[in-house]
């Protein structure tokens, strides 16, 4: 479904990723791992558009898409939901929602309205805040929205990007069950990076392990979690 | 009493004034993080493009309004490919300093075309002066107000109510994470920047009778309108509006009461009362931690 192929990015003439190669297949939950700076948010930006790779080449369903406008890459079906979640401070809960609509979401029948169900179906937490402005919502709730304004755009792959960052166990947890019911419903297929790998693994089908720009190890969950050095690098066995 | 109505009308009417100009001023703030500081001659240049149509190419004066809007909506296009766009995303100062150089070409240019000789701008009404409930007072001042009522409203209900409006406001509050939503984020800033010009057309031309115009009178005007900026809380759409109504209230009445020579000193007190007890204006907007 993506494939990056030897990609190079980085900001002004500073390399973060280098040579980087990865492959997402339809419906399953790929997992990014790597401790700070590694290079993962880079990534995110990446791909969505927001930043212009220096080379490489990647493909979304056959088509590249490396250097197009965040806009365009939204309408073939990629939603980034960014890191601090970056949700409308001064919006609602329903405005912001309600910006996020594409030619996508009306195609959809029922259109706007039908998402909006699934979305408080999903999140029943987000109708009973629906009116109140995005600045004053937890973390969790935030980033109930952040995911949820994503899936207005009926995205066939979303990006997320440390969706356990600053959140209670208990919340992510919740966050992590919504991310599995999403798939199973849609069919969609995610690309989460995180630093909470223990969590990550749980989820994922197939797991990359990113250091300095690079990945250095994959394999299933399985695999991963019984390679020694990853073990001791970041699982913090 | 009569006496101090219609000092209010004078200052209700300056107050509509320095909140169109603030209201500009603001627009390219929250939409794109530019401080435009050649807005003053916007401005001014909205009052030479009103003589210029009126007197010079002989329109109506209606026609002569609305040419003038279109003129500067025109600059305003313009002042995007050509200012704005290789500014947007700078330093704060860089932007400040560019502005100002411009302001300052802007200005010049105007005496070149125009010359350094005041000019005027009739009302649609005439000079004389309306009875009503035993105050006097110039229609064209009641204009200006009910223009300001009915253009503020009509913002407010497109910037909160409507897609677009939605939009641009989800724009000003997070540049990428709108464009991630598949938000036309340049459109979204282009249709700012010649509403803000058009906003300046309206001012420069509205405000041509009440003084004279030269190429000073959008620098005066400006100050003001920043002043209602700050009062407002900066960045701030609604703080625009009210401050440049404080403003220019305050201001009347302190001219009418205290004397009219400290007409200037006291919207800068203003200015020092409202940052000394609210730091932050008087609504605060989120938006302004960007700068």
């Amino acid at each position: 479904m993506l494939k990056i192929d030897r990609l190079y990015a980085g900001y002004n003439d500073v390399p973060v990723l280098r040579d980087l190669s990865l492959e997402v297949k339809p419906e399953q939950i790929v997992a990014v791992l790597g401790a700070n700076g590694a290079g993962k948010t880079t990534l995110m930006n990446t791909l969505s558009g927001l930043l212009k790779p220096a080379s490489g080449v990647v493909t979304f369903e056959g088509q590249p898409i490396q250097g197009l406008q965040p806009e365009k890459i939204v309408s073939l079906g990629i939603s980034h939901v960014p890191q601090g979640r970056r949700i409308f401070p001064g919006l609602t809960v329903q405005e912001n929602l309600l910006v996020a609509r594409t030619a996508e979401t009306k195609k959809r029948p029922g259109g706007f309205n039908a998402i909006l169900q699934e979305v408080h179906e999903l999140f029943p937490r987000l109708k009973e805040r629906e009116t109140q402005l995005g600045w004053s919502l937890s973390g969790g709730e935030q980033q109930m929205l952040a995911v949820s304004r994503a899936l207005v755009a009926r995205p066939k792959l979303i990006l997320l990007d440390e969706p356990s960052l600053g959140l209670a166990p208990l919340i992510f947890e919740a966050m992590f069950s919504a991310i599995l019911e999403i798939k199973r419903r849609e069919k969609t297929t995610f690309l989460v990076v995180e630093q909470n790998a223990e969590q990550a693994m749980r989820i994922a089908d197939y797991v990359y392990v990113m250091e300095l720009g690079q990945i250095v190890a994959q394999g299933t969950p399985d695999e991963i979690s019984r390679d020694p050095a990853i073990e001791k690098a970041y699982l913090g066995a | 009493m009569d006496t101090f109505l219609q000092v209010l009308i004078a200052g209700v009417t300056m107050g509509c004034i320095y909140a169109f100009v603030a209201l500009g001023f603001t627009l390219t703030i929250a939409a794109a993080g530019v401080v435009n500081f050649s807005y003053s001659e916007w401005v001014t240049y909205g009052g030479f493009f009103g003589v210029t149509l009126y007197s010079i190419v002989g329109l109506p004066l209606w026609a002569a309004l609305i040419g003038t809007v279109i003129l500067c909506v025109i600059m305003g296009y313009v002042f995007q490919w050509v200012v704005f766009r290789p500014l947007e995303g700078r330093h704060f100062l860089t932007i400040v300093t560019a502005t100002i150089g411009i302001s300052v070409s802007m200005g010049a240019l105007a005496t070149l075309v125009w010359g350094p000789y005041p000019l005027t701008l009739p009302t649609f009404f005439g000079n004389g002066t309306v009875e009503f409930g035993g105050i006097s007072f110039f229609p064209h001042n009641v204009l200006i107000i009910v223009l300001a009522i009915a253009l503020i409203s009509v913002l407010q209900f497109c910037l909160t109510k409507t897609d677009i409006g939605l939009r641009l406001q989800a724009t000003a509050q997070d540049p990428d994470a709108a464009r991630l939503m598949g938000i036309p984020v340049r459109r979204m800033r282009t249709f700012a920047y010649c509403l803000s010009a058009g906003l300046a057309g309206l001012s420069g031309f509205l405000v041509a009778p009440l003084f004279v115009v030269t190429t000073t009178m959008g620098f005066g005007l400006m100050l003001k309108g920043l002043a209602a900026t700050i009062v407002g809380g900066w960045g701030s759409l609604k703080g625009a509006v009210f401050g440049g109504l404080i403003i220019g209230i305050v201001e009347a009445l302190g001219a009418a009461y205290i004397s009219s020579e400290y007409k200037d000193v006291i919207a800068f007190l203003i200015i020092i009362v409202v940052l000394l007890f609210r730091p932050r204006g008087l609504f605060p907007e989120r938006i302004a931690e960007k700068l």
